[in-house]
């Protein structure tokens, strides 16, 4: 009879693994077992995939400068309990294929936690991943839903909730009107334009219609010619920020401005965006923004931070956010203690209540039915250029 | 004019910068028989030089423009002499790969020099200026990207049906061997048409990165357009690159308008399967006759 050997050396294998701690907590077994992965007794690993190039890449690479300011900062000053943050950063290039492997390169690390990186596309198809392998996934620069899951911490409102809000808030500021829409595809679009024809009536205004739009389309102006003949008093835009931008030129070039303002979400709060389209189109903008502008005095422990640690960095409205939420995340290894591990830290986070870790950005607050921290944006305009800050909107969340 | 008439005369406009880029792909194809499938990163490469030379290293933009033009020109020879030259004898799908290479290699090469910041704005090299036809606002770039074309179409078409460097780059295309064994310089005539295609990308990348914004993927979405309209004008044709453009822009327009960007989409290759079904060769080509 010929016997199998499979069984007894799987079984010896699985000793072993177990015997070492296993791939996955192997920092544990190297500091005694207390802490978790990702956590030695010098090193908090963590890993962000980010648009370092591509398209999105300028303001993607701004909120990454940021966050490594504040992790420079700290490891200066001694690091969290002794232990100094690293950050593992890789490219992404804003495509979903490249931050799966990112996000498989971190689990294998492994990290303590996923920070940061930069919109949509990349988020969503990590989070599957992250999810199942039970890996914290915190403050990405994106606002899309994601209900029931434990281990994703959003900062920003969502996109649905801002679009709400900024409605809102337009409609009172510069009064009652007609409203149209250009939506990028995401699969949150459908609730995200339901949400702006509620809002809209809420608010006393009129819904005219919307177009639907794929990423990277080529020629916005039949999109355009087909929102002038409505003649709206205000557009909202949302999409990537580059088609914001094409869009909006094309609005310009076709003479097809708003009577009012043109709407959108955070990414048109920010310079990218002002910059790259023409000044008539840029001083009617009204958006909504996740953090001050650099020259808000709230910014002033961020600007002072990217300065000294990230000198010669652009300090823009992306590169405050990605300090902003560096500070958070700080704040939570602290309140974590020496004992760090993903389920600590995730207690932490869901304890945290209307904390002021970050000056730079609104009050956070999470619980285990809420994983999106902020529910106050602030309100901008542009003037030659020049971002304007005009105060706060609250923005009602949704639980997560 | 309604909204369709409208769509219809913005498809024209943005036609033409289909059929620019078209253009360039059957300039090249018709002195090579090779479909390059680089162009639309070539144009983006030499759009690229402009903006540096001009945004970073504060050259004037007419001085940056001028060595876009010969750096991208020369980008078209050291390819040509790289990447297709040698065992140019591979044949026409070998060579054909190797251009999808080098679009994958010029792609790579922008986002690791010149990745981080995209988009930029490009400098603004013509005034905002516009005239209204038919209820729509056409601009100055669309006007220019008209006479640019026009100017070009009538440049290449007489280099190629009225002088002897124009007949042999046809010679060296439709029949190889036999250019020469009468005695063409292949080597120097294929060089001369990748550089002539650099010439014409640079155009096409400045004509195009005023509503586009400059990013390493510019052209991506452009060139899938581009490549449709010169199939469907036939790859051989001049003229018919910018009809095909033209078609193009006008049937995804108003389809746009009408129904929204999938059925759009989905017009616009049906329209192409469609054509070389019933005309294999586009509305405008010729197929080479083959001798048995």
């Amino acid at each position: 009879m010929k016997r199998s050997i499979g069984l007894p050396l799987t079984a010896v294998a699985v000793l072993l693994a177990v015997a070492c701690g296993g791939g996955a907590s192997s920092s544990s077994a190297s500091n005694g077992g207390a802490t978790g992965p990702g956590v030695t007794s010098d090193t908090i690993q963590i890993g962000t995939t980010n648009a370092q190039t591509g398209n999105v890449s300028g303001p993607a690479t701004l909120t990454q400068a940021g966050a490594q300011a504040v992790f420079d900062k700290v490891n200066a000053g001694g690091g969290v309990y002794g232990r100094k943050i690293k950050d593992t950063v890789l490219d992404d290039g804003y495509t979903a294929p490249k931050a799966v492997a990112n996000a498989r390169t971190f689990i294998d690390q492994p990290v303590l936690a996923v920070f940061g990186g930069y919109g949509t596309v990349p988020s969503q198809s990590i989070v599957p991943i992250l999810e199942q392998a039970k890996v914290p996934y915190l403050f990405p620069y994106q606002g899309n839903p994601y209900p029931g899951d434990r281990y994703v911490f959003l900062m920003m409102p969502l996109y649905r909730n801002q679009t709400a809000a900024v409605i809102r808030a337009a409609i009172e500021k510069y009064g009652k009107g007609t409203v149209y829409a250009l939506v990028g595809k995401t699969a949150d679009t459908p609730q995200t334009v339901q949400v702006a024809q509620q809002a809209t009536a809420q608010a006393g205004g009129s819904w005219l219609g919307y177009d639907e739009v794929n990423q990277g389309t080529t020629d916005y102006t039949p999109y355009v010619l087909r929102m002038k003949q409505t003649h709206p008093d205000f557009v909202l835009v949302s999409t990537t920020p580059t088609d914001c931008a094409r869009y909006v030129t094309a609005m310009v070039a076709q003479g097809a401005l708003p009577a009012k303002r043109i709407l959108g979400l955070q990414t048109l709060a920010t310079e990218s965006f002002i910059n790259a389209v023409p000044p008539e189109a840029s001083n009617a903008v009204f958006a909504p923004g996740p953090n001050a502008a650099p020259s808000n005095k709230l910014a002033a422990d961020c600007v002072a931070t990217v300065h000294k640690y990230s000198p010669g960095t652009q300090v823009t409205m992306e590169t405050l956010w990605g300090c902003g939420t560096a500070q958070v995340f700080v704040y939570a290894l602290q309140k974590t203690g020496a004992h760090l591990t993903r389920d600590g830290l995730l207690k932490t986070l869901e304890g945290m209540h209307q904390v002021d870790a970050a000056p730079v950005l609104t009050p956070v607050s999470f619980s285990a039915s809420n994983h999106v921290g902020e529910a106050t944006m602030y309100q901008f305009t542009s003037s030659g250029k020049q971002l304007v800050s005009g105060g706060t909107m609250p923005i009602a969340n949704v639980a997560t | 004019m309604g909204l369709v008439g409208a769509a219809a005369v913005s498809g024209v406009a943005v036609g033409f910068v289909y059929g620019m880029l078209a253009f360039s792909i059957v300039l090249l194809f018709k002195a090579s028989g090779i479909p390059n499938f680089a162009q639309g990163n070539i144009a983006t490469f030499g759009t690229f030089i402009v903006y540096l030379l001009a945004a970073r290293a504060g050259l004037p933009l007419a001085a940056a423009i001028g060595l876009g033009f010969a750096g991208t020109a020369a980008l078209g020879v050291v390819i040509y002499l790289g990447g297709m030259l040698p065992r140019g004898d591979a044949g026409t799908l070998n060579l054909a790969i190797r251009t999808l290479a080098i679009y994958l290699l010029l792609f790579a090469v922008m986002n690791l020099f010149w990745g981080v910041g995209q988009p930029f704005a490009f400098p603004r090299f013509l005034p905002a200026a516009s005239m209204t036809v038919a209820g729509v606002s056409v601009s100055l770039l669309s006007l220019v990207t008209v006479a640019a074309a026009v100017v070009l179409g009538g440049a290449f078409w007489l280099l190629y049906n009225r002088t002897a460097t124009g007949l042999l780059l046809r010679g060296i295309a439709d029949r190889p061997e036999v250019a020469r064994l009468l005695g063409a310089d292949t080597a120097r005539l294929s060089g001369l048409a990748w550089l002539l295609a650099g010439l014409v990308a640079v155009v096409v990348g400045l004509l195009t990165v005023p509503t586009a914004l400059l990013s390493s993927d510019m052209m991506d979405s452009f060139f899938l357009y581009a490549f449709t309209a010169a199939l469907l004008g036939g790859m051989t044709s001049l003229p018919g690159a910018f009809v095909g453009g033209v078609v193009v822009g006008v049937v995804s327009n108003v389809v746009t308008v009408l129904r929204g960007q999938e059925i759009s989409i989905l017009a616009i290759f049906a329209l192409l399967i469609v054509i070389l079904l019933v005309r294999p060769d586009g509305l405008f080509g010729h197929g080479v006759v083959e001798r048995l």
